[in-house]
């Protein structure tokens, strides 16, 4: 840390004062936005369906760190042939949803306006100076001028004819869901920042809470964090994927599988919580899954390889009992074994830096193998916003034994 | 990276959040990250491909492969990184071990001794506890189940077959990492890049390559020794297409990032894209300069965004090759004059310099060229490694 600090008071004494721009080497980024890559689908509920073709896709985004510059990631990681941007604007968004004109700035890739993305690649945008803060909702507009099948992560977002990226509100759009492939942003940040990332299925990703309000466990994280002096420091990056599984591809790669991309890459990452296991768990029960049965040894083998990989690269790992599911569409006695068994280990094991004990904050006192009814979004599986105003709470007291400096 | 992270749980319980003391004990376990495992040696995988060569295996159904690897650094302890990365199915190994020191040692995984890989992962083998020299020469052993078609880099393997009979010969080499653990992080560098940088037409067996080469001179140096230099060369490879391997932007992430203790990057590519995209026929040119530059750019900014410095290399001369056209030899100029002229990179090896004739300088210096007019021969890399300054590496 210390070198980027004495390297910023070498450009000013020395240099020119734009080797300390936004973008410079001398920058530090921290991560501030997550939507990581699933693949392309096209059969999804409210899918658009058909390809993008000459087309442009608003896709709303927040950040959960202010900064005065940005830095876009695109994703075409999981495709296997290039993909053209036509053109991308970033504006912040207005209440009634359309962009701000005064803040409608173009993304240029190496100056320019349109790029290809590499196939199996993702792309950076030119960092962009543009003053950004929580709670503030951002219009990242892409055009697609080719037929395109973004292999990235479905959102609900506004699809419009020909290149709208430039208008501040689209014509003859329509919502649907489709392929949201800013798959990151990255802000400027003081160097005493640090990104906390969220891993894990649907319960991560923040399923069932109510659309659009930013209820997931990791955004109420990320609020509590910002309200408090010894929290501030963090910017909070939310890597799950509905569906997904640890052992398994199934609704994107299985975990071990992109954990490279999705937690490596991420800058400034200094903690990450890992909550995942209970797709693996239910699928085991699944006709349509009989082929791949997990075991409660073989969850705990891939947390095991998630905490070496994250603490060789020196990120600490918060290890989050899997929340209770009875009365879940794939719940079994089985699985429910195979949980408390998994649990148990992510308690006492002590191969985790830390634990956040979601099990005992989620579940019923009377029938500890189900949700506290207040909390159940009504599936015996996901809770609702109250659901997860109470991980967020539980998550927060294991983030308060890490204070920011100087708090 | 991130040397933030590394330091242990001190903080006093911050007083802006009341927890009962009661609650502490479940709250925190604190596992110190005392452990500074480093890459020893790496070798970037590839997708499955057919049979390029007579002496090519690829089918290790109910064999037990062995594969011979030469660590880059010493440490106190080892453990093996298995890919199926680019696998697309899961990939069972029955058992594996690994011999140094004359000793023959299992690699369990969770304390099993048999694992199954799943499509697209890699896995880590438990620590083994046994002390490696720098540039011992280690091997590891896997025995696979009744399929087993693996994606890996092609290396020389030995391949002993259910029914006792075996060969030698090139196929896919699971074991794509070793680390080391080791008294100081120190620093890694990723030599990132196509068949100049995994050694193509250097003596195989004499361990010529120019990052081996270049390895071997750090290692001479007492400052140095805390150094490791690790090959993410792919023959072939390009930075923008697939084909030989995942383009360099696409595996970015998995052979540099996530790389254990990496801190340099030296990047050495653009030449496959440059002749194959501007070669006559073209078979999916034009490539330009800007196309290059482009991903350079991307690049640079990646490997900063996690802390790590990025070292610029300058494209050899290639008139003579196979894809060599006059337009290329443009786009390949321009290119080079970037990275030496632009201060995007945060040093520059110029290749290009030691590599010319003097008398023709788009071309390699005979005593240099195998005779492809492309890859370096042993004097061609050892005059690459030999014009690396250390110093370029680690100015702070």
């Amino acid at each position: 840390m210390n070198r980027f600090i004495s390297l910023f008071a070498i450009g000013v004494a020395g240099l020119a004062l734009s080797a300390t721009a936004a973008g410079s080497p001398r920058s530090f980024w921290v991560g501030a936005y997550g939507n990581v890559p699933i693949g392309y689908e096209p059969a999804i509920r409210d899918a658009l369906g058909t390809p993008l073709h000459d087309q442009t896709v608003r896709q709303i985004v927040r950040v959960s760190a202010a900064s005065s510059a940005i830095r876009v990631r695109f994703s075409n990681e999981l495709g296997s042939a290039p993909l053209r941007i036509g053109a991308a604007t970033f504006a912040r968004i207005d209440s009634s949803g359309n962009a701000i004109a005064a803040t409608v700035r173009p993304l240029t890739f190496n100056g320019g306006s349109s790029a290809i993305i590499a196939a199996g690649a993702p792309l950076l945008a030119d960092s962009l100076t543009a003053n950004v803060e929580p709670g503030v909702d951002y219009a990242i507009s892409v055009y697609f001028p080719d037929a395109s099948m973004p292999p990235a992560h479905a959102q609900m977002a506004d699809v419009a004819p020909g290149n709208q990226t430039g208008r501040t509100s689209l014509t003859g759009s329509m919502r649907k869901r489709v392929s949201a492939i800013v798959s990151r942003i990255d802000v400027t940040a003081p160097p005493t920042s640090r990104t906390m990332l969220a891993f894990g299925d649907s319960i991560t990703e923040g399923a069932a809470s109510t659309p659009g309000a930013y209820m997931s466990w990791p955004d109420q994280l990320a609020r509590i964090l910002a309200g408090t002096r010894g929290g501030r420091c963090w910017s909070v990056v939310n890597a799950g994927i509905s569906g997904n599984r640890l052992l398994h591809d199934g609704r994107g790669p299985g975990a071990l599988a992109r954990f490279d991309r999705d937690v490596l890459s991420v800058p400034g990452v200094r903690t990450m919580v890992l909550l995942e296991g209970i797709n693996d768990i239910g699928a085991s029960a699944q006709p349509a899954h009989r082929d791949e049965p997990v075991t409660a040894e073989e969850i705990i083998g891939a947390y095991r390889e998630i905490i070496a990989r994250a603490h060789t690269h020196g990120i600490r790992v918060l290890g989050g009992t899997l929340l209770p599911f009875d009365g879940a569409v794939y719940f079994t006695t089985e699985g429910e074994a195979k949980r408390q068994t998994v649990n148990a280990w992510i308690r006492t094991s002590g191969a985790f830096d830390g634990v956040i004990d979601f099990d005992a904050a989620m579940r019923d006192p009377v029938h500890p193998s189900h949700m506290i009814p207040a909390a159940d979004s009504s599936d015996n599986l996901h809770p609702h916003d109250a659901g997860y105003t109470i991980m967020a709470r539980a998550a927060a007291r294991a983030f308060a034994r890490d204070a920011c400096a100087g708090a | 990276m991130r040397s933030g992270a590394r330091a242990v749980f001190t903080a006093p319980l911050a007083p802006w959040l009341k927890i009962g003391p009661a609650l502490l004990p479940a709250l925190f376990f604190t596992a110190p990250l005392h452990a500074h495992w480093v890459a020893g040696w790496t070798a970037a995988p590839f997708p499955a491909t057919a049979v390029l060569a007579p002496q090519d295996v690829r089918d290790y159904a109910g064999a037990t492969v062995r594969q011979e690897i030469t660590l880059n650094s010493a440490g106190t302890r080892l453990r093996v990184r298995m890919t199926n990365a680019l696998g697309t199915a899961p990939l069972a190994i029955v058992a594996a071990t690994v011999e140094a020191e004359g000793h023959t040692r299992p690699l369990r995984f969770g304390g099993r001794d048999g694992v199954t890989l799943p499509a697209g992962a890699a896995l880590t083998s438990d620590p083994v506890a046994v002390p490696v020299r720098q540039f011992q020469r280690i091997a590891v052993t896997i025995r696979y189940g009744d399929a087993a078609v693996p994606a890996a880099h092609l290396l020389t393997v030995t391949v002993r077959y259910p029914d006792g009979h075996s060969r030698t010969g090139r196929g896919p080499a699971l074991a794509t990492g070793v680390d080391v653990d080791r008294p100081r992080p120190g620093h890694v560098i990723v030599a990132l890049g196509d068949s100049i940088t995994e050694g193509a037409r250097a003596r195989p067996e004499s361990f010529t390559g120019w990052p081996e080469q270049f390895a071997a001179r750090l290692a001479r140096q007492p400052r140095y020794r805390d150094w490791t230099m690790v090959n993410a060369g792919i023959h072939g490879n390009r930075l923008l297409r697939d084909g030989a391997g995942p383009n360099a932007l696409a595996r970015f992430d998995r052979d540099v990032l996530a790389v254990p203790g990496v801190t340099e990057v030296i990047l050495l590519e653009g030449i496959n894209d440059i002749g194959w995209g501007n070669a006559r026929p073209a078979t999916d040119g034009p490539v330009t300069a800007d196309d290059v530059i482009a991903a350079y750019r991307q690049i640079i900014d990646r490997a900063h965004a996690a802390g790590i410095r990025i070292i610029g290399a300058t494209l050899p001369p290639y008139r003579g090759s196979v894809y060599f056209t006059p337009a290329g030899e443009r786009v390949r100029q321009a290119v080079n004059h970037w990275i030496r002229s632009s201060h995007a990179f945060d040093a520059v090896v110029d290749f290009e310099r030691v590599m010319a004739d003097p008398q023709e300088p788009s071309r390699l210096d005979p005593a240099k060229d195998p005779g492809d007019h492309l890859h370096p021969n042993d004097a061609g890399h050892a005059a690459m490694a030999a014009a690396i300054d250390p110093k370029l590496l680690s100015a702070r």
